[in-house]
């Protein structure tokens, strides 16, 4: 089975997405090492891209959105390799349900892609839970991964995030096309991620 | 510590913005209103409702409660309030109940349509979206001027990936508001998902017309480049019409690029390469 980790930047970054729009289903898109695939061992998700809360089921920005994110991931070596959304209904979890044609697209390029649903509560978050499903992607079929590892600083950060309502840091693509002038990559609240580590 | 006259105003502006800050708005409460419920004026009964709604958002069921208690010592026979409680009843789901008040509503006063919405509502909260749909297309036949409810409407018909008709509700909306932009591309949005070379083309319009309406609308500017692109791409195009096609996709990107060198963010100026053919 592979072992797939996720950084305190990329686990941090989907929670407090999901923690800004508790209202609207969130997506994003997952980061990992280039060459991760090959021994199929080991798997690490070293960041990720948050892209929309408006209305995730729709293309066209996505498009732009991924153009951008696959010229910003090769300069640093790295591969999108995984999507993820988290759910406006919490109940609502099935991968099936979630179904993204961005998933498909990933799936196209890399050669075993993730989806993870992310089904995180305000409880839940304080009580120190990890709230993702995963599941490895291919040709339409989705098989659930079990052995995930997430650090408890990356849990911490969480709890501290939501408490001091960090998650109003984050910008996602939806926030950038409003308004160009915010990052996308969250450089700063990078930096604070990194910094309370 | 603000004032409660500063807090009161914040109050006020997130009320006529019609924004959802739930957090910030039980915080507000907690800070100075709670206390000071009778000193509020004529302001008293709108702020109760709108800290009672963000309360139940929130899942603070004490703060909402409270404000529902007090409503109903003012106003006993309300259906507006009567709503407040079915929602307070939804938040804990118990969702029985919560029907149950609707239900009662919708019997004495069949032209209430608040009632009817936060049964549909419901449905979504239980994951029924397609009983939803059918509730909502319901509505609509009696209430058709509702601009929310057919908002509403499309954005569940994309959840469940059905565009065509998502599209026609969203038709519907640019009816009711021809000078809006964000109709316009949210329009173009729909038709470029659904594919096809034809739904390509008009996407492209709107996206257009978007942009004419609202030159600031980047996702129009985008959406031009990207439908321009596809056309080009395709093999139905030809001479006169292709050189025209690769003008358009060259200034949408010279205007692209304009835009975010006036905004300096250079980590994002560089990934913008990505988008040349």
């Amino acid at each position: 089975m592979t072992n797939i980790k996720f950084s305190e930047r990329a686990y941090c970054k989907m929670v407090l997405h999901a923690a800004k729009y508790p209202h609207c289903s969130v997506n994003g898109v997952l980061l990992a090492k280039t060459p991760p695939l090959n021994n199929n061992k080991e798997v690490e998700f070293v960041d990720v891209i948050p892209l929309f809360h408006v209305c995730i089921n729709l293309t066209p920005m996505a498009e732009i959105a991924l153009m951008q994110i696959d010229a910003y991931a090769s300069k640093r070596g790295l591969i999108i390799a995984g999507y993820y959304v988290a759910p406006e209904n919490i109940r609502d979890d099935s991968f099936d349900r979630w179904y993204n044609r961005i998933a498909d697209k990933i799936a196209v390029n890399c050669s075993s892609a993730y989806v993870v649903i992310v089904n995180s509560t305000e409880t839940g978050i304080q009580n120190g839970r990890r709230m993702l499903r995963v599941a490895q992607y291919t040709d339409g079929s989705y098989r659930q991964c079990e052995d995930l590892c997430i650090s408890d600083d990356a849990i911490n950060i969480c709890i501290n995030g939501t408490n001091e309502a960090l998650y109003n840091k984050l910008v996602d693509f939806d926030n950038h096309l409003d308004d160009i002038g915010l990052d996308w990559t969250n450089s700063s609240l990078n930096e604070d991620i990194q910094a309370s580590l | 510590m603000s004032s409660l006259k500063e807090n009161m105003e914040k109050l006020k502006l997130y009320r006529e913005h019609n924004i959802r800050y739930s957090r910030e708005i039980t915080q507000v409460w907690n800070e100075t209103i709670s206390s000071n419920i009778d000193n509020l004026g004529k302001e008293k009964h709108i702020i109760l409702e709108q800290v009672c709604i963000a309360a139940i958002d929130c899942y603070q069921l004490k703060i909402a409660e409270k404000c529902i208690h007090e409503l109903y010592k003012e106003f006993p026979n309300s259906s507006r309030i009567r709503i407040l409680e079915s929602m307070y009843h939804e938040a804990d789901e118990n969702f029985n109940r919560a029907l149950q008040i609707l239900n009662d509503i919708v019997k004495k006063d069949i032209t209430n349509s608040a009632a009817r919405k936060r049964k549909i509502a419901i449905c979504k909260a239980l994951g029924r979206n397609t009983e939803a749909i059918k509730e909502l297309v319901e509505y609509l036949k009696i209430f058709m001027a509702d601009v929310e409810a057919w908002q509403e409407l499309s954005e569940l018909y994309i959840s469940e990936h059905e565009y065509s008709k998502a599209a026609f509700c969203v038709e519907e909306l640019i009816l009711h508001n021809p000078h809006n932009h964000l109709l316009h591309q949210r329009y173009a949005d729909i038709r470029y998902s659904q594919g096809g070379m034809e739904n390509i083309e008009l996407a492209r319009t709107y996206y257009n017309q978007s942009y004419k309406l609202n030159p600031k609308n980047i996702r129009a500017l985008y959406g031009s480049y990207l439908t321009t692109t596809a056309l080009l791409n395709s093999q139905k195009v030809s001479g006169k019409k292709k050189d025209a096609a690769v003008k358009v996709v060259d200034w949408c990107l010279k205007e692209i690029k304009k835009r975010y060198s006036e905004v300096k963010v250079s980590e994002i100026e560089e990934s913008l390469s990505a988008l040349e053919i």
